[in-house]
């Protein structure tokens, strides 16, 4: 096990009800929301008119020029077009679709993987619709992108250091072969020699079985602070490069390759204090967050619905807002534990807990008295949005977004200072 | 459902300010019972005097400027605790009035309050006092007497010399150390139990309250500066151990040189700064007039602070520590 020793915040909670359950499916009940995006492009058009069938697999919208294409998660008839505002992807035109698990599904075409090579693999990725789960990055752009760098070890990227989320770590868990063998033909694409896969270590006996080895992929078990990639990558960063890639895009491209499925669906751990059944739950694209709460059951008095991480993710202010694969959490708060607000104390924790040596202490001070140049030479340029200042702060004062404020060129105000609190 | 929006992160740690003030002011009441038993009820009145005059300055400051009254933050209270704490149980009631009034009025509020004062009130508060009423300050009465001081009366009685001034005399202090590590000898009141203190250190840094760089320095060089330059004869382990336990440098190093907004943020900046506060405290005892130099080193490096942060950064850029700009986007 790689135990770091390195800044940040102890994650609080590191094992929950959701990391215990088995992963389980969940498909839209009778209309899905498809979000009309790839990879390439968010301005597409459905293939079909209004009335028309969609059949499961088959492209539901292409791009004006053609190049890209949406893969339809499930079969029905398009009954609408309504363009939604999605905390994570933006304005985005989106497909109602009344499902009909009756109607037929497109045929897949399995690809032999003895026979494929590099860039075989690559198009293939593309063709999926495959999106890493942990920067939303297409899986094509980051293979290619590796692959022009001469990357030396690809890291599988299943560390869920973030209070509640489990989706990577129960994905290992469940489909660890498959995994590794996506991570390997990721290395035939890459041209990379060694493989590895890091997951954080949640704990118990579980993590045991996780830790094989499977065949050249080795698995690391990680420990220590929010946020671990940091002070990981000053670690892997004697070697020639390495790149990261997420464990669900592997899972997705292993069953691309394997089964010609495309990327339709991702686990979404469904966690915090407002939900009765916290779980890993397999999604498909377009379910709405309406319909997954229905069925994992959500207090009345739910507050806040993060996707992604509690500390840097989006929240979503919609309950209509549609599900797509790149998110892999949902948590679902009754209220945040915040401190009371006050003026900065000077106590400097934002400073000695941060993962990347920013000063957001001076940084923020220097652009309250309108520097900004001078604001920007405290390193801010370097943050990685982890949110640790913010959270370590005990007057409660956004600092994290006071140092997104200063990169954009924006002067931060903060509206607590003494004039406006108490 | 009403779903609300706020800035991320949404899990946060929950103490505040005030919950950081209280985590210092616990160990602070906790340093009270050893005068308490040497010295009887007088401790408290002392501490009370100063307590209730540095939120009563504090609170007439607010009024007159016009601003919220911060008292609720509580660390009026703990600046009256240190500055009673720093003097002798036998001083005068108005001692720790003059001092508050220093250390808040002209140190603290001026600048802004909690947080925005370059220099620590209360450091600031003694060293005043120390200057102009040098008499008072330093006059210490035996802890072997029997009878309980009077409550409010300033007291007449010989003045005993404590083992810091007889070490600035060179002279090698004539009490067992395992005595003066229990506190029973002619000092200020709240810094001669050296072992109640050091407890106080170790819940602190349980409590993460204080970063353990600076205090670990702070007394390791002054321990090693002591073995390097003995001021009294003989064996040079006997000079750490006296100078260690005497004055006010370990209640210094604990309890003022790790107030969070007077030191350096960064974690190697504290290193620096614990250095050279021992170094700092170490060469005023040799060379000063005085015969403790605790709060005048720590006003010393409280105006060196921000500069050591910065060196610290430009250092680590220069040297690639720190990955400069790598993820800019």
């Amino acid at each position: 096990m790689i135990l770091l020793n390195n800044r940040g915040i102890s994650p609080e909670i590191k094992r929950d009800k959701a990391f215990l359950r088995t992963i389980e499916r969940h498909k839209p009940r009778e209309t899905a929301l498809v979000p009309l995006f790839t990879a390439g492009s968010h301005e597409l058009i459905p293939t079909m008119p209004i009335g028309g069938t969609v059949t499961r697999f088959s492209p539901m919208a292409i791009s004006p020029s053609g190049a890209h294409a949406m893969i339809a998660p499930v079969s029905g008839v398009l009954i609408g077009m309504e363009v939604k505002d999605h905390p994570l992807l933006g304005p985005v035109n989106c497909a109602h679709v009344s499902v009909n698990y009756k109607l037929p599904e497109a045929e897949l075409i399995p690809h032999d993987r003895m026979y494929l090579n590099g860039d075989d693999i690559i198009r293939i990725a593309r063709g999926a619709g495959i999106v890493d789960e942990y920067d939303k990055i297409p899986l094509y752009r980051k293979l290619t992108a590796y692959r022009n760098n001469h990357v030396g070890l690809l890291a599988g990227d299943a560390i869920d250091d973030i209070p509640y989320v489990s989706s990577g770590v129960k994905a290992m868990a469940e489909y660890g072969t498959d995994i590794a063998a996506g991570l390997e033909m990721c290395m035939t694409a890459v041209g990379a020699e060694r493989g590895i896969i890091y997951i954080y270590d949640l704990g118990g006996r579980e993590m045991r079985r996780i830790k094989n080895r499977y065949g050249i992929i080795r698995v690391e078990d990680v420990g220590g602070n929010y946020p671990v990639w940091p002070a990981l990558e000053k670690k892997l960063e004697s070697d020639t490069g390495f790149g990261r890639i997420g464990v669900q895009a592997l899972y997705a491209l292993y069953c691309a390759v394997t089964y010609g499925v495309p990327q339709t669906e991702s686990i979404v751990t469904v966690s915090g204090d407002a939900v009765t059944n916290p779980g890993n739950y397999l999604v498909t694209c377009g379910t709405t967050v309406a319909d997954l709460l229905n069925h994992t059951g959500a207090s009345p008095d739910t507050s806040y619905i993060i996707f992604d991480s509690v500390m840097n993710g989006s929240l979503c202010t919609d309950i209509q807002t549609p599900l797509f694969p790149g998110i892999r959490a949902v948590t679902v708060l009754k209220k945040r534990k915040t401190p009371s607000r006050s003026r900065c104390i000077g106590c400097g924790r934002c400073v000695s807990s941060c993962p990347v040596d920013v000063q957001p202490y001076y940084a923020v001070h220097a652009a309250e008295k309108g520097n900004l140049e001078l604001a920007r030479t405290f390193n801010t340029l370097s943050c990685i949005e982890c949110g640790v200042c913010s959270a370590v702060c005990p007057a409660g004062r956004e600092m994290a977004k006071c140092i997104k404020m200063i990169n954009e060129g924006i002067l931060p105000i903060q509206p607590y200072d003494w004039r406006d609190d108490e | 459902m009403n779903l609300k929006t706020a800035f991320a992160p949404h899990i946060r740690r929950t103490d505040s300010a005030r919950s950081v003030m209280i985590d210092v002011l616990i160990p602070l009441i906790m340093l009270l019972v050893v005068p308490l038993m040497y010295n009887g009820a007088r401790v408290f009145v002392l501490t009370g005097v100063s307590v209730l005059s540095a939120m009563i300055f504090e609170a007439l400051f607010c009024i007159f400027s016009h601003r919220p009254i911060t008292l609720t933050d509580l660390s009026a209270i703990v600046t009256g605790f240190i500055v009673a704490l720093l003097l002798p149980v036998s001083a005068p009631l108005w001692l720790p009035v003059i001092a508050c009034a220093f250390a808040i009025l002209i140190v603290k509020m001026p600048f802004g309050g909690l947080g925005r004062s370059p220099f620590n009130p209360a450091a600031a508060g003694i060293a005043f006092v120390t200057i102009c009423f040098p008499n008072e300050v330093f006059r210490y009465r035996d802890t072997k007497l029997i009878s309980d001081l009077d409550l409010f009366a300033s007291p007449t009685f010989q003045g005993a010399m404590s083992p810091a001034a007889m070490l600035h005399s060179n002279t090698r202090p004539d009490i067992y150390p395992t005595e003066m590590a229990l506190g029973n000898y002619p000092g200020p009141m709240g810094t001669t139990a050296i072992l109640v203190i050091l407890a106080c250190a170790i819940y602190l840094l349980m409590r993460r309250t204080i970063p353990w760089q600076i205090p670990i320095c702070f007394i390791g060089v002054a321990a090693l500066y002591a073995f390097l330059f003995p001021r009294i004869p003989g064996n040079r382990f006997d000079s750490v151990v006296f100078e260690m336990l005497s004055g006010s440098l370990v209640f210094a190093a604990v309890f003022m040189a790790t107030d969070p907004s007077t030191s350096p943020k960064s974690n190697i900046g504290r290193a620096l700064y614990g250095v050279l506060g021992g170094l700092v405290c170490m060469l005023l005892r040799t060379f000063g007039a005085y015969e403790q130099g605790a709060c005048f080193a720590i006003l010393i490096i409280n105006s060196v602070a921000p500069e050591i942060d910065l060196i610290v950064l430009k250092l680590r850029k220069m040297t690639g520590g720190v990955p400069n700009d790598r993820y800019a986007r």
